[in-house]
């Protein structure tokens, strides 16, 4: 089995990082993570780069730059001062926390007012040079970039790297204590939701060996209806996405991704994702958790292309596509995803049942609803929580138009294609 | 009487939710990882005509969510290629949703908690369907 490098800090703190090492010391950083074994803040530092620095990575020579950085930071044998591949200087700093390297920074490019240092890097930049195949205006280039670099003293670096080595510690151990947390609850929740599905699962089946004319048998029903609820409740307090980390979130990216996500399922069933916005190119940006709303979109999106009927089931008056639909109106922004299958029971709507977590429902057709039992529920969560109301419906498309109704029941709608659309209204408050 | 292969990791889980599937004649055999099925020969699986594996298998790695149950999947559908139905629980829709995306052919994904009932129902409808 596959295991992956997992991070320690959240990319986002990583790039904050970056950018308060910057503005706190003005040298760029970049941040080892040493169990990622790679840059925790992605290309985010470059932005920080000097002059030269990002010149060099302009004209495609940035990979050699990404592997001598990170040779740097994991050789075990090279401390404090480094020197890059063309002779610029870096200081590399060890981050401990509880004993242990957890990263490793290196910040600098600049040249130390120091006269043996200063000759040894314009020796090493000009063997660099002279190996590199460059075109003569970039050679010029950079030799009046390097010739720009900023000369500091060993002294003012190093005083800065103590600073930073505090104020990375004291996040480390944060965000540690957060993961450990987060690990005691995610435990907690595993076993209590063991635990109370074994108990629902005795519960139901001693209900079913008590006689149905027994008095008892109502309240075995009963208690098996209150270990349910409690289910519901534990789920609820699992918090499987974690907490609300609003920002500035594009939902054109999630749209887009969540499309992504489900386009090979589409184009087997031939099915068309149609996207479509009336006012302009993108959907609008919200403030809002990107976790969270990628989870409900996807959510939505699959649901949708999961109960599109086949393409070539179709009538060829029956649209065979899944429409993703926005327009601004006077109060906000509507968002409709719409699909043509297998509908949803008016009951189950009008009830609200089909939004109840762990609820998997009765399809129009006639099927249990399988998967995603906990999706809409969850989903319907995420968006009352951006303030986003989330309205569903479900239309038979039939010439009788016999009314997907409470009135009838799954049998006899069953195989009667509907135009079912999750309606989303996303309040002006929201929208950047 | 066809025969189920029931992983779980949780034995008070596995004891409760597979008592009515005993009850209505289905024989189970019941492991309680992956290990243990792991090594099986494609001929060993292939005696089995349907496989219900819980996604919160004990895992090797650090995290309590790494979805190994996919690994078994996807081994008995690629390495072994058996069509058998598979149903996947999980408490946790994350793994839920790692399954979906991969779109597996024959494969339930249902999120707990589920009643016995609800589960048996699933299991007999297959049955007929795979008759």
């Amino acid at each position: 089995l596959k295991r992956k490098h997992t991070r320690l800090i959240p990319y986002e703190i990583a790039s904050l990082l970056v950018d308060i090492f910057y503005a706190k010391t003005n040298f760029p950083t970049i941040i080892f993570e040493t169990r990622l074994r790679e840059n925790a803040s992605k290309d985010h530092c470059l932005i920080h780069f000097s002059p030269f620095c990002k010149y060099i990575f302009e004209i495609g020579l940035g990979e050699k730059c990404r592997t001598c950085h990170k040779d740097r930071a994991f050789d075990l044998g090279c401390n404090g001062i480094t020197t890059c591949w063309l002779g610029l200087h870096n200081i590399k700093s060890q981050i401990k926390f509880e004993g242990e390297v957890v990263a490793v920074l290196l910040f600098g490019q600049r040249l130390i007012n120091d006269e043996n240092r200063l000759k040894n890097s314009k020796e090493v930049f000009q063997k660099a040079l002279n190996k590199l195949d460059i075109p003569y205006e970039d050679e010029v280039k950079i030799k009046q970039l390097y010739n720009q670099i900023e000369h500091v003293d060993y002294d003012s670096m190093t005083n800065q790297a103590e600073s930073i080595e505090h104020i990375s510690s004291w996040i480390y151990e944060m965000v540690n204590q957060k993961i450990q947390f987060e690990k005691k609850t995610q435990y907690a929740y595993h076993e209590l939701a063991a635990y109370l599905q074994a108990t629902l699962a005795d519960a139901e089946n001693f209900m079913m060996q008590i006689d149905n004319f027994s008095p008892y048998k109502e309240q075995a029903k009963q208690v098996v209806f209150s270990i349910e609820r409690m289910n519901v409740v534990v789920q609820n307090f699992g918090g499987f996405l974690g907490d609300y980390y609003l920002k500035e979130t594009s939902l054109t990216d999630i749209i887009k991704r969540s499309v992504e996500m489900y386009m090979v399922l589409a184009k087997r069933k031939g099915i068309d994702i149609i996207i479509y916005n009336k006012d302009s190119r993108d959907f609008p940006t919200i403030l809002g958790s990107e976790r969270h709303l990628e989870f409900a979109f996807s959510n939505i999106i699959h649901n949708a292309v999961k109960y599109s009927f086949k393409g070539w089931h179709r009538r060829i008056s029956d649209p065979i596509e899944v429409e993703i639909f926005g327009q601004y109106t006077q109060n906000g922004y509507e968002l409709s995803i719409r699909n043509f299958g297998v509908g949803i029971l008016a009951n189950e709507i009008d009830t609200g049942k089909i939004f109840e977590h762990g609820y998997r429902g009765i399809l129009a057709r006639g099927e249990y609803r399988t998967g995603g039992g906990a999706g809409l529920g969850a989903t319907r969560e995420v968006m009352i929580a951006h303030d986003i109301k989330i309205v569903l419906d479900s239309v038979c498309t039939q010439k009788d138009q016999r009314q997907a109704s409470s009135k009838f029941s799954y049998k006899e709608l069953e195989g009667v294609p509907h135009i079912t659309t999750v309606h989303l209204s996303i309040p002006m408050g929201i929208i950047k | 009487m066809k025969k189920i292969l029931w992983i779980d990791d949780d034995y008070i889980i596995l004891e409760s939710l597979l008592d009515p599937a005993k009850r209505a004649g289905f024989t189970v055999d019941t492991f309680q990882s992956l290990d243990e099925v792991g090594n099986f020969t494609t001929e060993q699986l292939s005696q089995y005509s349907l496989a219900i594996i819980d996604l919160s298998l004990p895992s090797k790695s650090e995290s309590i969510l790494d979805n190994e149950g996919l690994e078994l999947i996807n081994s008995i559908r690629n390495v072994h290629r058996i069509s058998m139905p598979i149903i996947v629980l999980s408490g946790y829709v994350e793994l839920i949703m790692d399954i979906e995306k991969e779109d597996f052919y024959n494969v339930i994904t249902i999120v707990k908690p589920i009643r016995p009932s609800a589960l048996l129902n699933e299991i007999l409808k297959i049955e007929a369907e795979n008759v």
